[in-house]
């Protein structure tokens, strides 16, 4: 654990030991014995050495030199930077950090992979999306694969020798994937004969990888339209033999990449699957079972992008401080008339650290909710306790599309607060702020738009769900943290948080009401406003319980210290100084950022219906075409 | 071939140092790590062991804390090793730890070659590898940059001033302290983590060994540096700035 300019290490450290308690989980799961807090450390200490040393600025210079198509052999090149860097991940066997060992896995709690994969994802978003995607694949075959495919590709892409994608989106199907064209065709051996062209697709070729292995959706001919007619098919790009060895190339050609305002050394790739007749996928799991098979994998995929935003925030926000730390400008405000004042540092100026404090609140509130989400995954997952796994699933279920969609806004906003924070520096190439910035914006966008996450969130999370399971088992858990800070935190803090609390069940009352009398559009209407609501009381909610936490730590070391002394204290005692550090973004954010919930709330309660009432020819003045 | 390396563990260097009585340093605020120098040496055993066969044994002097860096080494792929944890040898000098590395090593027995830092980064004194090979009456060469083995015969390149080599033949067993630079350390790896845990780590004190703690050296005072020398900024234009400055460097300063 050291500074560094990705992640604030000791924040993470707080995360997992002292509010999710990681360390305790080897007591109750015996898959877990052998991981103390001593090995967790190791763990995370070595993925921090690799993120600085090797991969962070190979991302940098990746960006400038982004990734390059050739059109007559149809390949795909990747930033020469990455490959060493890439390779540093795989092997020191970062791949199967949490895997069961089963399949060459190190078996550890999803919340420490997620705190070495949080290192390397803010070293680089886009270099992490080649062994990212290729995990999400390689799960695919671990639970659908038959034992054939899992002994020749498991172990090829856990070594990270070949990589893997998820083919969705196409031309016409993109939010509705149900729209989908790629065609399948039985063949008498029992394989598929594909056919289709699948765009955006990320990793799709490349120079890293010796074989790619692409799960295509597919309609197979004959099957009904939309999402009931869909299935999944593997497609490597080359053959594989019996033996694992590779085969002739399976015609699954890159007909071109797409030039992009953000993660540019990951290649977007358009795939042509069977131009010339002679692409062949094999089936995994049973025939129209493609979009269920898909959706087991979406909850790591979405947990995974909300990571991404995680970690585009955290990292923009490391640079802000030491950029605010070094940038002499301006006098400080109570020297403002004296002329021999001499520049401060901005970190000074009560707006920069106004900026800089807004963004640690959001920061630390969205690692709260990343990490206590892929811990109750990991739950979900291991338990064997019946009530504690219906528990795991219902809260994981409600706080993804949660943690999705406004761990990515967010981060769109963070890190144009960055670039804000460093000024017209900010705004040029040369410091990497500008880039985390282009590099956010995808994570709004792919993987289900926020948009599509917060319908999901509305209906099938909230009001669908029998008896509002979901949202119940979330709510209870937030009235227990209030319960728990009652006497320790300060009364205005825990006040707020169950004034929201019961504002948003008068919203969901009234939302049910909606349901009932059929008024959708309304229901659609108010999705995105509902999302960002919650993901505001989420937010309140991990900081209440984080001031539960540190509160009686500052004081036990900081004690009743006031004025110089207790900035002598913070100066030379690190640990003062964090404690002092996490209270205050925490009452930042509960009291500065918080109350604005409560106008997004009062706009759900008063209903109005300008957006049902307005229609295409009320936007007017752009191009017909 | 039965390889020793001699890890010491060290503060990382831009710790928070605060200075106890004059005598010791405030650990409390202290990131510990291995001394760079010796990362050079491990993974130049690791990459002998790799090539010709045989065994690397980490043998250091350092308290309890120091057990998370040799196991950092057994991580890198080092076998297994021997930790002299001893207060005494904590308090004593380069010779008390050079005499307890030697004696560890002699109760190892036929080990071909030891390689250590050229010096740590902490107290920079770079004596305990040359002290260690008198005392074990070993051949010894310092700087050592290039290294080539092939049986008892071995090429080492030694690193002079100004960018130059000398080429030396030295027979096995010797003591090389190695220069950083000399290869590109490798990271530990999860699986070598969670091997390293299980990997023999024997605790001696000075007397198991049989060793001396009485330093040659007597321990004064420890302080930080003061610059007692300001730097001074010669007004003026160029051209009598650059009068005044010749005329300080011969008569102040009495360089030219
Ligand atoms: C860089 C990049 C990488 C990608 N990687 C992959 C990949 O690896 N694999 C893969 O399969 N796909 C990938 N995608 C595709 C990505 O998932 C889609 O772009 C995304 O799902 C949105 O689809 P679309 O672009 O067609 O937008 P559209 O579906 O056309 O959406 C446009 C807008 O309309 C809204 N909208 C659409 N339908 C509805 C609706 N029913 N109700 C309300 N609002 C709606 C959306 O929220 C959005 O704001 C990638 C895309 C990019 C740009």
């Amino acid at each position: 654990m050291a500074l560094n300019q990705l992640v604030d290490s000791r924040d993470q450290r707080f995360v997992l030991f002292e509010l999710l308690e990681v360390q305790k989980m080897k007591d109750k799961y015996p898959q877990y014995a052998d991981f103390d807090r001593d090995t967790f450390e190791e763990f995370l200490n070595l993925a921090e050495r690799i993120a600085v040393d090797k991969i962070y600025q190979a991302g940098v210079d990746g960006d400038k030199e982004g990734c390059k198509h050739d059109g007559k052999t149809k390949k795909v090149t990747i930033p020469s930077t990455y490959k060493a860097a890439i390779d540093a991940y795989y092997e020191a066997g970062f791949m199967g950090v949490f895997d069961d060992p089963e399949i060459g896995g190190m078996g550890m709690p999803f919340a420490i992979g997620m705190g070495c994969n949080e290192f390397f994802s803010a070293a680089s978003v886009p270099m992490m999306m080649y062994p990212g995607l290729s995990h999400g694949c390689m799960l695919l075959v671990q639970s659908f694969g038959t034992d054939k495919h899992k002994e020749i590709y498991l172990p090829k892409m856990m070594s990270g020798e070949w990589g893997g994608t998820m083919c969705l989106t196409e031309p016409d199907a993109g939010s509705d994937v149900g729209a989908l064209k790629t065609k399948a065709v039985k063949q008498a051996d029992g394989t598929y004969k594909i056919t289709g062209q699948k765009i955006f697709i990320s990793s799709g070729d490349n120079d890293y990888y010796k074989n790619m292995v692409h799960p295509v959706l597919a309609r197979i001919e004959g099957d009904p339209a939309g999402t009931k007619g869909i299935s999944i098919f593997l497609v490597p790009k080359f053959r594989v033999k019996p033996d694992g060895s590779l085969g002739e190339f399976n015609d699954v050609e890159c007909a071109g990449i797409e030039h992009k305002m953000g993660i540019k050394g990951s290649a977007t790739c358009t795939l042509s699957f069977g131009d010339n007749g002679n692409c062949i996928g094999e089936l995994l799991g049973e025939e129209r079972k493609g979009m269920k098979i898909m959706f087991q994998m979406m909850n790591e995929a979405r947990l995974g992008v909300g990571l991404q935003g995680l970690c585009l925030a955290s990292v923009g926000y490391m640079h802000a401080i030491t950029y605010a730390k070094n940038r002499l400008q301006g006098v400080h405000v109570t020297q403002m008339l004296n002329p021999e004042a001499k520049s401060v540092t901005i970190i000074n100026h009560p707006d920069v650290k106004r900026m800089l404090l807004w963004m640690k609140a959001h920061v630390e509130g969205m690692r709260v909710l990343s990490y206590l989400l892929s811990n109750t995954l990991n739950i979900e997952h291991v338990t064997k306790d019946k009530a504690e796994e219906e528990k795991a699933l219902a809260l994981a279920e409600i706080l993804i599309p949660i943690c999705k969609a406004g761990n990515t806004d967010k981060s769109v906003e963070v890190t144009s607060e960055a670039v804000q924070v460093y000024g017209g520096y900010g705004f040029c190439a040369d410091y990497p702020v500008e880039m985390f910035m282009r590099d956010s914006k995808i994570t709004a966008i792919y993987e289900g738009t926020n948009g599509i996450q917060s319908m999901d969130l509305t209906f099938r999370k909230i009001l669908m769900n029998k008896d509002q399971a979901n949202y119940k088992t979330m709510t209870s858990l937030m009235k227990d943290t209030c319960a728990k800070a009652k006497g320790v935190v300060e009364d205005k803090y825990v006040a707020a948080v169950e004034k929201g609390l019961a504002k948003l069940d008068e919203v969901i009352e009234m939302m049910k009401g909606q349901m009932a009398g059929g008024k959708f559009l309304h229901l659609f209407m108010e999705a995105t406003p509902l999302q960002q609501a919650m993901h505001m009381l989420a937010l309140a909610w991990a900081h209440l319980w984080a001031l539960t936490v540190a509160t009686p730590k500052a004081k036990a070391i900081i004690g009743d210290l006031k004025g110089p002394e207790r900035e002598e204290k913070l100066k030379n005692d690190p640990e003062a100084a964090y404690y002092s550090g996490r209270i205050l973004s925490a009452q930042f954010y509960i009291g500065s950022v918080f109350p604005l919930y409560f106008g997004r709330i009062q706009s759900l309660m008063d209903n109005e219906t300008a957006v049902v009432k307005s229609s295409e020819y009320t936007f007017t003045g752009a191009l017909a075409e | 071939m039965k390889i020793v390396v001699c890890l010491k563990q060290v503060p990382d260097m831009e710790s928070n140092f605060k200075i106890i009585d004059g005598k010791s340093i405030d650990e409390s605020q202290v990131a510990f790590k291995i001394n760079d120098f010796d990362n050079y040496a491990v993974e130049a055993a690791l990459q002998l062991k790799e090539k010709n066969g045989g065994e690397v044994i980490i043998v250091s002097a350092g308290p309890d804390r120091a057990a998370k860096d040799i196991r950092q080494a057994f991580a890198m792929g080092a076998d297994w090793g021997i930790q002299i944890n001893d207060p005494a040898v904590q308090a004593g000098d380069n010779f008390v730890v050079a005499q307890c590395l030697q004696k560890a090593i002699q109760g190892i027995g036929g080990v071909d070659l030891v390689l250590t830092g050229v010096q740590a980064e902490d107290d920079q004194a770079a004596v305990t590898g040359v002290m260690l090979a008198e005392l074990l009456g070993m051949p010894h060469c310092t700087n050592v940059v290039k290294l080539d083995i092939s049986g008892a015969n071995m090429t080492v390149n030694r690193e002079l001033e100004g960018g130059l080599n000398e080429v030396l033949e030295m027979s096995a067993p010797a003591v090389l302290s190695i220069q950083s630079g000399i290869n590109e350390p490798r990271y530990p790896t999860l699986p070598g983590i969670m091997k390293a845990k299980k990997k023999q780590l024997d605790a001696k004190k000075a007397s198991d060994l049989g060793a001396s703690t009485d330093s040659k050296t007597e321990f004064v005072k420890m302080f930080f540096p003061v610059s007692d020398k300001k730097a001074e900024i010669i007004k003026g234009d160029p051209a009598t700035a650059a009068k005044a400055l010749i005329d300080k460097l011969k008569n102040e300063a009495k360089v030219i």
